[in-house]
Order: structure tokens, then sequence, then C-alpha cells
């Protein structure tokens, strides 16, 4: 039997930053190492030896001005290109709405939250992903997504006639359920609203058919139950993944069983079963 | 106080805490946004630097950076998930792959018991644990009483045992569940 003190121990012993010095130079040699990685545009004229490095707060640090320059020339270069493509060099650089589509289907296929969000206004309430409830759980609803495998390939986005603020786009979704069975990519349409301001306001997924209900979702839930009754309601509920620590380890556990279990015959004989 | 002894006031302290408030931070809301916010706790103390007792200026820097993380992280799932992802970080000196493993699920067993409290439960046990706060430094950090410190941290304590005995014996039970069924 643990005593508390011994719990308390074990809690001391997994300190992740035990050493805040040690903690604080790893940081400031990864940025160190990332500056020099960077190649020098111009020499130097001059340069003021130090012998000891200061301690300046982190903001001051010159390695943030990298990305930030960086950033800058890539826009400059791209800019131009992005506003002749639009309809001509006086339209403003707000993106339109298929473009907006088009960076959600990447961002969603990249698994980024940071960049899927920033496609959403401040104060979004609905759902930004059929997964996640809202922007704050983004991050996880798509980490739920790249443990299960989905991959969204995008084949094309375009407006809607005579609705300007509304966007279709054809995709091909394929789950780790679809590649354990040897299933074909599903056809998937998502539909966008977007404001003035190329924020999406409003987002819907046309993934689950009832072509994946029945073909990919029914062998995997069928055997679940079967087999793993208890990982059931740490997996799901209601249908939706859990976006739980404990979800996200057992699902790959559960998958490879799975893989299993489809190897050793048992999804065709539920289909040999199904078609009586 | 005048600019120039502000401004000295200010340097000591960054001196003496940037590190520790930093690790706060770190071990809170993963090392990418630590540094973020650690600047934040510094600019809140630049702007009340005339206030800080010099006595209990780590617990009081503690206090802002709990302000500040609460402020950017709104949701619990997303620190809970951060927090895990802290678990991973390296860990300076590297020790030997087969520490590495045995710490690795001691300690993803520990942030999980953790998890499992509630959020006055894991900032009092962190603050003991991992910031090493005395009782009276707890009790200025968290603008209470050293007793009902001491008190809550004892308590905590408690729970904090009991979650990871089963923790422990739940990790243990799936894991045997998980070699019965590849058996099969």
């Amino acid at each position: 039997m643990m005593s508390t003190e011994t719990a308390f121990e074990t809690l001391r012993r997994v300190n992740p930053v035990p050493d805040p010095a040690a903690f604080r130079a790893h940081l400031e040699e990864r940025r160190d190492a990332a500056a020099a990685t960077t190649p020098r545009r111009h020499t130097m004229d001059t340069m003021t030896p130090t012998t000891e490095k200061p301690r300046t707060p982190p903001k001051a640090a010159t390695g943030r001005w990298i990305p930030a320059v960086a950033a800058a020339a890539v826009i400059l270069l791209v800019a131009p290109f992005v506003l002749f493509r639009e309809g001509g060099p006086f339209r403003t650089s707000t993106p339109t709405p298929t473009q907006v589509a088009e960076a959600y289907i990447g961002a969603r296929n990249a698994y980024d939250a940071d960049a899927m969000a920033s496609l959403f206004p401040e104060g979004f309430t609905g759902r930004p992903d059929d997964w996640a409830t809202g922007l704050h759980d983004l991050d996880l609803a798509l980490e739920a997504r790249r443990i299960h495998g989905f991959e969204t390939r995008l084949i094309e986005c375009s407006p809607i006639p005579n609705q300007p603020a509304m966007v279709t786009c054809s995709t091909e979704v394929q789950t780790a359920l679809h590649q354990i069975i040897g299933y074909p990519p599903t056809a998937a349409d998502f539909w966008f609203m977007v404001s003035d301001e190329g924020r999406i306001t409003n987002y819907t997924d046309g993934f689950l058919t009832a072509e994946v209900e029945e073909n990919v979702w029914a062998p995997f839930v069928g055997w679940l139950y079967a087999e793993h009754p208890e990982a059931a309601d740490i997996l799901q509920t209601g249908g939706a993944p859990n976006l739980t620590a404990e979800a996200f380890e057992l699902t790959p556990i559960i998958l490879a069983d799975y893989r299993d279990w489809v190897g050793a015959g048992g999804y065709d004989a539920w289909l040999r079963e199904r078609e009586g | 106080m005048n600019e120039e002894a502000g401004k000295e006031r200010l340097s000591r302290l960054f001196a003496s805490h940037y590190d520790e408030v930093l690790a706060y931070c770190a071990r809170r809301v993963g090392r990418d946004e630590a540094e973020g916010a650690a600047a934040d706790v510094f600019a809140v103390a630049a702007r009340r630097v005339d206030e800080i007792d010099w006595s209990t200026a780590r617990s009081w820097l503690y206090g802002v950076a709990r302000g500040v993380l609460a402020n950017r992280w709104r949701s619990i799932h997303r620190r809970r998930r951060l927090l895990e992802r802290v678990s991973q970080l390296a860990r300076v000196p590297i020790d030997g792959p087969d520490q590495v493993v045995v710490r690795d699920l001691e300690a993803r067993t520990a942030i999980r018991a953790l998890h499992g409290l509630r959020s006055t439960d894991r900032e009092i046990l962190m603050l003991s644990a991992w910031e090493d706060l005395s009782g009276p430094q707890i009790a200025a950090s968290l603008g209470i009483s050293v007793a009902a410190a001491e008190k809550r941290l004892e308590r905590a304590k408690r729970r904090f045992a009991v979650a990871l005995r089963s923790t422990t014996g739940a990790s243990a039970a799936r894991g045997l569940g998980v070699e019965e069924t590849r058996s099969r």
C-alpha cells in the first residue's frame, strides 16, 4: 500500500522541469541553433564583443525577428500574384471564400488547429469541426482525427451560384478503418459560409453518410462491442470520440486489435453474414 | 520610487526569479508557451514594481503567473492536454534509456492522477512538489493563511495518494487486458 508521503515523493520525482536554470539554457541553445541555421544576408561591419550573454527578457531576443522578416518577405512576394488573380490590382487582400475553404481543408489535413482556428472569427461559438465543441478543444479534435487516420484529399472548392458567401468543397476522406478493411476513400462534401472579412461563420461536413455508417463503422462497432465492450465507453460517447488522454492512448491499441481481427478473416465473415 | 530605482529593482527581480517563473509556466502550459507567459508575468511586474515586497517576491510572481496562465488557457481540456505534453519534456541531464522508460511510465501515471484532482488540490501540490515552496510561501502565493495552506496541502497529498493508487491499479489492469486480448 502506497503511503501519502511516498505518493508525494513520486510527484516530486516526475517534476517536468527539475532544474529551471538548465531548462532556460536548453531553450536558449535551441533558439541559438535555429538562428544559426538561417543564412545571413548581410555582412555586419561591426560587432559588439560580449564576454557574457546578457540576461534579457525573451521577447527582446533578436531570433524572434527572423520568422517575422521571412513572413514579411513572403507576403511582399506573393501578394501581387494573389491580388491580380482575384480580379485586379485594386481588390483588397481579404481572401476569397474559396481560398478560405481551401485553407480549412488544408489545415484539417495537416491536423493544424492553430491554422484552422485562425479561419474563424474571434469568439466563434459554433463547432469548427464535427468532433470539436468549440475553438477551445479544436486541437484535441484534430489530434483525435490524426489518431483515427483521417486523411482528406481536396478535389475542388467552388462558389455556389447566386450565393457569394457560400462555398462547397468536394473531397475524398479516408480513415484508419477504411484502410484496415481495404475500403476505398469516401466522397465527402463540405459547405462553408464565409463573411466579408474572410472568416468562416458556418460549416457543415457531409462525411458521415449512410454508406460510411453501413460499410465502415458498422463492422467496427459490432466488433468493438463484442470484443472490447469495456473500451467502448472510454473511446466514444454517442458516436463521437472522447477527447481524452485515455481515449487517445487506447485507440491505437484497439485499432491494432481490429486490424488483427480483419486479417484473421473476421471482416470477410461479417460481410458474408450480412449478405445472408 | 524614481525611474532608475524601479529599473534596477526590476532587473534584480528578473535576474533572481526569471528561471523559476519560466519553469513554473513550462510545468503548466509546455515549453512552447512558457517564454511568452513568463514575459507577460514580468510585464505585470514592471508595472507594479513599486508594490512588490522583496521577501515574498517569488510567491507574488507565481500568483501573477497563475493569473496570466488562466487568461491564456480558458479551457480546462486544453490545460490538461498541455500538462500531459509537459510530462514529455526532455529532462536535463538526460537519463539512460532504461531510466527514461521507467520515469516516463511513472510520470504518465502520476500526472494522470494529478489530472483527476480538483484544480485547487492540483495547484497546491505543484507549488509544494515542483516549485518547492514552503507553507508560508504557498500561503503568500495563494493569498490564504499559513494554517489554511498547510491544511489544504495535507488534504491534497492524501487525495493524490488515493488517486495515484487508483490510477496505477487501473493502468496495470488495462495492460493485463491488452495482453490477454493479444494472446487470443
